[in-house]
């Protein structure tokens, strides 16, 4: 364990290591814990977060090779960023919900640039053309005029930041640390070049292999949406008041 | 016959059985619970003894197919049925005497509280014995086997409050217990042989099928001659247990607790010649192991010699009839030993069958007789306390004589010719190739055992029934004699003691039923004048034990004082007292010495497991106040666990 | 050059890490199930990025039933919410702990509630071996014992009642 840690901040290897992407993620973590401190607190932090989370935007950019297709990329990746950023500081419900149609939005880009069209086109109709809307249909049913006390506070925010920064940090490691695992190394660097390069999206072979290799996965999904439909209406179909554990519910309150 | 009628012969018994059970549960028609347990084992005695007329002859067995009963990757067990003379003879010999007992039953257990019970148990018991004997399977054989055993505890114990049959009924379960684990041990090591050899077709998969077992005696002794011995000295250890052979037989005096029939028809009858069956049963594997075979013939002489000095010892009439069982199987066991000589081996299976039918009927008889003295005097049973009682009891005293002068071995009743074909089978094997000098202290030994039944008997006989007449104090003023129900049976028991004998040995029906092309063999071993050697010892005898009780009776009227003093010294000499003494000394107190100290063992353990108990109920009353209803928490522990995971999964 | 499978990856550990946040902040219902949505979104743009490497469906279908379970979740998810909004008129989740273990087991329930009935604890014990059961006849908890355990617990659930 100790020689590993040792092995890691060696110079010597720290060569292989992305840094520019490192430094960007690390950025946008500082920034993303003064915006959500700022959610309460004063405009001016709210200012410095967006500038760092700007600032890591622009690493990126520049150490991009200047390509169409990685500008693309860094502009979706950035935008779908900047909206789930937006999801974790507006106090306002309607707005931290566009902000997650922003992000679906931008993963629909990253998904087409992966040549993956029927998801891209999947995603952009079920999420942003249905589910976001019925987001917002149930925040206007549920939100009062104003902002009550549940959208300003939020819990453990500190402790939230830290454990989640620990949880993105190991997962960077898992996908970048040499040597480690799959997905690192100038071999493996090539070879990612080369087959990507291939394109794996045609929305015929998709289907072909869904309706034959998971067909049984397929019916049971057809079957799960068929069941949620009919639960949705049962449940909602409810009186309320109607169970004895109302008045526990809210015991704590 | 046909074939599949031969399944109705135990399950008629079972559905009486089960008929019984539901009346003793529910407690309907108590009275009435005799009607299923005779209808059924009627249908089976009838059945058995159509089956057994169908099967004269049949040297050769047959099999009748059942259903698969295991069926577990390479352990394989049929449940079916295998019929040849040998299981014919032991049908008719089990079922009829099972009827004829449980007729006399209906009278003997009358007004008894547990009267459904009782029929109940003996149905099934009738059912396990029938099973037992038409097994195919030899897995299947020692299933039954227990049955009967936990039949025979049952009906032991049958009166469970009184402590003495409570106690006999443990120690026979316990004795048996040794000698089953040993022949389960030896069944299992035979499926493990069989699984070394190439199985003939006939059985399939089944290794413990008896036809296929047999059909590979010879590749087995081939591969492995140890193993095989060693199967055949535990298969023996199983019989020596279940037939109350030295030095297992402790068990058997005491079972006598149980009800007077049972004694009759499980504990010398039918249960206790299991040991005897088996061994005739698994011959063919036997023959194999001549040492096992000897074994047989030298611990059957000790039970013969040793049972038959205790009876000489005993007061209790029916304990005394117990040790002549044990005696009389140690005869029988004795004869299947001759087998050790190869020529002699299926007339070793014929005299022992032989013996096993005729015993089976006097015995059966001498029982039922002493339970008919037990009546009339009140449960009493103790010889010192009644004599003279063959006016009371007539119709007693006849059957009671007839079965007794046919286990005395006097001509012409079936006790005679048993008795004397085996001592010639033991004269004939002691030629002098091989073992002979050891048979030929057997015949002498067997010669003795024979003198000292003769005596026992005897003296039994004319102390109970002649002499001054004297009642116990427990009996009624006036001692009556038995019903007709209990007569009646006891009656045709007495007409198949007399003729048993005279009908089957001198005209070779036993021999033209079991092994029909032993014929001409049969006599050529024995000379004439053996016969003559042994109705003069049995003469002697007889007239010896009439002597003593003549003697005795002198002595009492002239000097009373020093004949009980004398009495009780005898008593106290009881030499099975001194033997139970040797048993408890060896195996009993260890093992209680042992059972303490793993008491001791089992406290620390009991307060060890109980503190575990403690700390986890401890330690759960604190973790569950993490379980607070807040999903925060929820969520982050679930993070947690997912980062130590990844890291987990890198850096493996 | 084309984009590196490792740098979508990253992408997708960025948002997943967002809406984790999210999820663990937020204390409005609605934005904690968006949050979720969003953790669900950043594991198929992982899929997507996968089936790419691999040149084969199976991420790209693997994607396409996350949506699936994520729609009817979304379904189910919202309705429970309109659900528990129209009881008690508040979006917090954290109101919603009854479900939590409190620092007593009877604490705020009484007997019979919440399907909740404390049992007398007799269980039986055997004699130890090496003693006769005829002389230690305790085949059940003594009376004493048993009566003691009832008591105890006759008190907790009165304690219980009370609160």
């Amino acid at each position: 364990m100790i020689e590993f840690i040792v092995a890691q901040i060696d110079p010597r290897n720290l060569s292989d290591w992305d840094w520019p992407s490192i430094v960007a993620v690390a950025l946008i973590a500082w920034g993303t814990i003064l915006l959500q401190v700022g959610m309460i607190r004063s405009r001016r932090q709210v200012i410095m977060g967006s500038c760092i989370v700007l600032a890591a935007g622009v690493i990126a950019f520049l150490r991009a090779p200047h390509e169409l297709n990685h500008y693309l990329f860094l502009a979706f990746a950035g935008l779908a960023t900047a909206g789930g950023i937006g999801l974790l500081v507006f106090r306002d419900p309607v707005h931290a919900a566009l902000g997650f149609a922003t992000t679906i939005l931008s993963t629909c880009g990253l998904f087409f640039l992966q040549s993956s069209p029927f998801i891209g086109a999947a995603m952009l109709i079920v999420y942003a053309g249905a589910t976001i809307i019925v987001f917002l249909f149930v925040l206007m049913y549920a939100q009062q005029s104003d902002l009550t006390y549940y959208d300003v506070r939020l819990t453990a925010p500190i402790l939230s930041v830290v454990l989640t920064s620990i949880f993105l940090a190991v997962l960077i490691h898992a996908v970048q640390v040499p040597g480690q695992t799959a997905f690192s190394g100038p071999e493996y660097r090539a070879m990612s070049n080369e087959r990507t390069s291939e394109n794996p999206g045609n929305t015929r072979g998709l289907g072909r292999s869904m309706f034959t290799d998971y067909l049984f996965a397929v019916e049971m999904a057809g079957a799960l949406l068929t069941l949620s439909a009919v639960g949705a209406i049962a449940v909602s179909l409810q009186k309320p008041g109607s169970s004895p554990t109302v008045e526990s519910a809210g015991r704590n309150e | 016959m046909i074939d599949e009628l031969i399944w109705a012969i135990p399950l008629s018994s079972l559905l009486a059985a089960i008929i019984c059970s539901i009346i003793s549960i529910t407690g309907i028609g108590t009275r009435m619970a005799y009607i299923p347990a005779l209808a059924g084992m009627a249908l089976t005695a009838g059945l058995a003894i159509a089956a057994s007329w169908s099967l004269a002859g049949a040297a050769t067995a047959r099999s009748i197919e059942g259903f698969c009963w295991i069926s577990t990757g390479p352990f394989v067990a049929d449940f079916g049925l295998r019929v040849d003379s040998l299981a014919g003879l032991m049908l008719a010999v089990v079922a009829p005497i099972s009827f004829l007992v449980a007729v006399y039953s209906v009278g003997y257990m009358r007004g008894d509280g547990g009267y459904a019970r009782y029929f109940a148990i003996f149905s099934a018991f009738v059912f396990s014995m029938v099973m037992l004997v038409l097994a195919r399977n030899i897995l299947m054989l020692y299933f039954f086997w227990e049955g009967v055993g936990a039949c025979s505890y049952l009906l032991i114990g049958f009166w469970y409050s009184r402590e003495a049959a409570a106690k006999a009924a443990t120690k026979a379960f316990l004795v048996n217990r040794i000698a089953d684990c040993g022949l389960l041990l030896g069944i299992l090591l035979l499926w493990y042989a069989m699984g070394t050899t190439s199985l003939p077709v006939p059985g399939g998969l089944d290794r413990l099928n008896m036809d296929v077992i047999f059909a590979s005696v010879n590749e087995l002794a081939r591969v492995n001659p140890a193993l095989l011995d060693f199967i055949g000295w535990m298969i023996l250890l199983g019989a020596i247990g279940k037939s109350a052979q030295f030095p297992l037989f402790v068990w058997l005096p005491d079972a006598m607790a149980g009800p007077t029939p049972v004694s009759a028809l499980i504990h010398a009858a039918t249960m206790v010649t299991a040991g005897v069956y088996l061994v005739a049963r698994m011959m063919p594997l036997l023959s194999a192991t001549p040492d096992v075979l000897m074994g047989t013939a030298v611990l059957g002489a000790i039970t013969a010699i040793l049972a038959a000095v205790l009876a000489l010892f005993q007061h209790d009439l029916k304990r005394m009839l117990a040790f002549s069982t044990v005696s009389q199987l140690g005869f029988m066991f004795m004869g299947l030993g001759c087998a050790a000589r190869h020529e002699l081996q299926s007339i070793a299976i014929i005299v022992a069958l032989f013996h096993l039918l005729t015993h089976a009927f006097f015995k059966a008889l001498l029982f039922l007789a002493a339970g008919n003295v037990m009546h009339a005097m009140g449960d009493d049973i103790d010889m010192r306390h009644f004599s003279g009682l063959r006016r009371t009891l007539p119709w007693t005293h006849a059957c009671f004589a007839i079965g007794g002068i046919a286990l005395a071995g006097l001509p012409p009743l079936a006790g005679f010719w048993s008795k004397d074909a085996i001592l010639g089978v033991a004269y004939a094997a002691s030629g002098t190739n091989g073992p002979g000098g050891i048979f030929q202290s057997l015949w002498l030994i067997g010669l003795a055992g024979a003198f000292l039944t003769a005596i026992y008997i005897s003296r039994a006989y004319f102390r109970t029934f002649w002499g001054a007449e004297k009642f116990g104090a427990m009996a009624d003023q006036h001692p009556h004699e038995a019903g007709n129900v209990m007569l009646i049976p006891m009656m045709i028991l007495a007409v198949g003691c007399v003729v048993a004998g005279l009908l089957l040995w001198p005209t070779n029906g036993i021999t033209r039923y079991l092994v029909p092309e032993e014929m001409e063999h049969l006599h050529a071993h024995a000379p004439w004048w053996l016969a003559v050697i042994a109705i003069l010892v049995s003469c002697f005898g007889t007239w010896l034990g009439w002597r003593w009780v003549a003697r005795d009776a002198a002595r009492l009227n002239q000097h009373p004082a020093t004949h009980a003093k004398r009495d009780k010294f005898v008593e106290s000499r009881d030499p099975m007292n001194f033997i139970d003494a040797v048993f408890s000394a060896t195996f009993v107190q260890p093992l209680e010495s042992l059972a303490r100290l793993v008491g001791i063992a089992e406290t620390f353990l009991h307060y060890l497991v109980e503190s575990i108990g403690d700390v986890i109920t401890a330690g759960g009353r604190q973790i569950r106040l993490l379980q607070n209803g807040s999903l925060a928490l929820y969520s982050g522990s679930m993070v947690f666990g997912a980062i130590v995971l990844i890291l987990w999964a890198v850096w493996k | 050059m084309n984009i590196l499978t490792e740098h979508v990856l990253v992408a997708g550990a960025a948002l997943f890490a967002l809406g984790l946040l999210g999820f663990l902040t937020r204390r409005s219902l609605i934005l904690v199930f968006i949050s979720l949505e969003l953790m669900l979104a950043a594991v198929s743009v992982n899929f997507v990025a996968f089936s790419r490497l691999h040149q084969n469906y199976q991420g790209q279908i693997m994607a396409i039933f996350v949506l699936t379970v994520a729609a009817c979740e979304a379904a189910l998810a919202l309705t429970l919410i309109v659900s528990l909004y129209r009881r008690i008129r508040s979006l917090d989740f954290q109101v919603w702990n009854a479900l939590g273990e409190t620092s007593h087991p009877y604490d705020g329930a009484t007997p019979g509630q919440l399907g909740f009935v404390p049992t007398p604890m007799d269980f039986p014990r055997l004699t130890t071996a090496g003693l006769d059961p005829m002389d230690f006849p305790s085949p059940v908890t003594p009376p004493e014992i048993a009566n003691s355990i009832r008591a105890d617990d006759t008190l907790e659930t009165e304690r219980a009642s009370n609160d």
